[in-house]
């Protein structure tokens, strides 16, 4: 392939900027993706201040509020247990 | 002579023209009769179609109120076996699928139900409605304790889990720091039991009702209350561990040190001469 005298350095350093621009903008998002997830993780691990006082009301409330919801839940089983069907005679 | 005979002859001709009218009279009433009872019998079954049309009416209300009401729970259990996350796929599929069967065959014959007009064809078609019903009957409870028991064992190993965690860190730190810890160790020995057992009973209610399939039905029922009554003991068993956990708590709460006020800096008063 011929160019024109002249043209074929401005064209390879182009390139090789486009090439240099896409490595860059790569490692930038492998970064960020991979901080993500360690924080992510990190969030899971329980530290010191998870544990404060304030946390655990927190925990022990909610706690109360999903075994009530369960209570509720278990409600239906007894509901479906005895269930009647409607009236069919006629 | 000759008047006798005329009087005879005029006697028996007017017996005889007495005995027609009484006849014609007779025939007159019959027929006025024939026609009431014509009458009557048309009132009758006009009477008998009314009230068989009204009768017709009544039943299909009542089959397709029956039918809407189970296809409305059974569209229920579709997202709520969606939503357990202890079945397999192929569980989930195989269920989802008898439940979606159930839903398309109680449609079609609501459709068969609507379109009926002859009583003896709608009553056998209300009676499928009852013999369909150990598919409904069996699948409400099932799939409730299934996804009860779910939710029990994610409370367990979620929040809970955490929360043991949280108190075990903060037991550590107090051992750590001198403090005897046997008491609250003995609470949280005694909170873990509460919660594995709840997960031994959470698990087997799963198993227990799993297998169970409509052509069981009623006999099965005891299995399904049995099933229940081990969902009963785990959560019992949940609200036992809590309070374990709250005792932690509490004995934890007693261990801070009160603080103390920090001095303040001041100064000191310039003596006045």
């Amino acid at each position: 392939m011929k160019y024109p005298k002249g043209f074929g350095a401005p064209f390879v350093l182009i390139a090789i900027g486009v090439l240099v621009a896409v490595t860059v903008a790569g490692f930038v998002i492998q970064r960020r993706t991979t901080g993500e997830r360690t924080s992510r993780g990190s969030q899971q691990a329980i530290t010191a201040s998870d544990t404060t006082d304030t946390k655990l009301d927190k925990d022990f409330s909610d706690i109360d509020t999903s075994v009530n919801a369960i209570n509720v839940d278990a409600a239906s089983i007894d509901a479906g247990l005895n269930d009647k069907m409607g009236d069919l005679s006629e | 002579m000759k008047k006798l005979l005329v009087i005879v002859f005029a006697t028996l001709l007017a017996s005889s023209l007495q005995t027609v009218h009484a006849e014609a009279s007779n025939l007159q009433n019959q027929s006025n009769r024939q026609d009431a009872v014509n009458a009557r019998v048309t009132q009758i079954q006009e009477r008998k179609t009314t009230i068989q049309t009204n009768m017709i009416s009544r039943l299909k209300e009542k089959a397709v109120k029956e039918i809407d009401r189970r296809i409305v729970s059974l569209d229920k259990l579709i997202d709520r076996i969606n939503a357990v996350k202890r079945l397999t796929t192929d569980q989930k599929s195989t269920m989802v699928g008898q439940i979606t069967t159930e839903i398309t065959n109680l449609n079609t014959l609501k459709t068969k139900i609507n379109g009926d007009t002859d009583i003896a064809t709608l009553r056998t078609d209300v009676q499928s409605i009852v013999k369909s019903y150990r598919i409904y009957a069996l699948y409400i409870p099932k799939i409730t304790i299934i996804a009860n028991a779910d939710k029990i064992l994610n409370l367990i190993e979620g929040e809970m889990a955490t929360l043991t965690a949280k108190l075990q860190l903060r037991i550590d730190e107090a051992k750590t720091n001198g403090i005897n810890v046997d008491a609250m160790v003995s609470l949280m020995t005694q909170r873990k039991a509460k919660l594995d057992e709840a997960t031994t009973q959470a698990n087997n209610a799963i198993a227990k009702v799993t297998a169970l399939t409509p052509d069981g039905w009623p006999g099965n029922k005891t299995e399904l209350q049995a099933a229940r009554d081990m969902l009963k003991t785990a959560r019992k068993d949940l609200n036992d561990a809590q309070k374990f956990a709250s005792q932690v708590r509490v004995q934890l709460v007693q261990l801070k040190p009160t603080k103390t006020p920090k001095p303040t800096n001041t100064i000191a008063p310039t003596p006045t001469p």
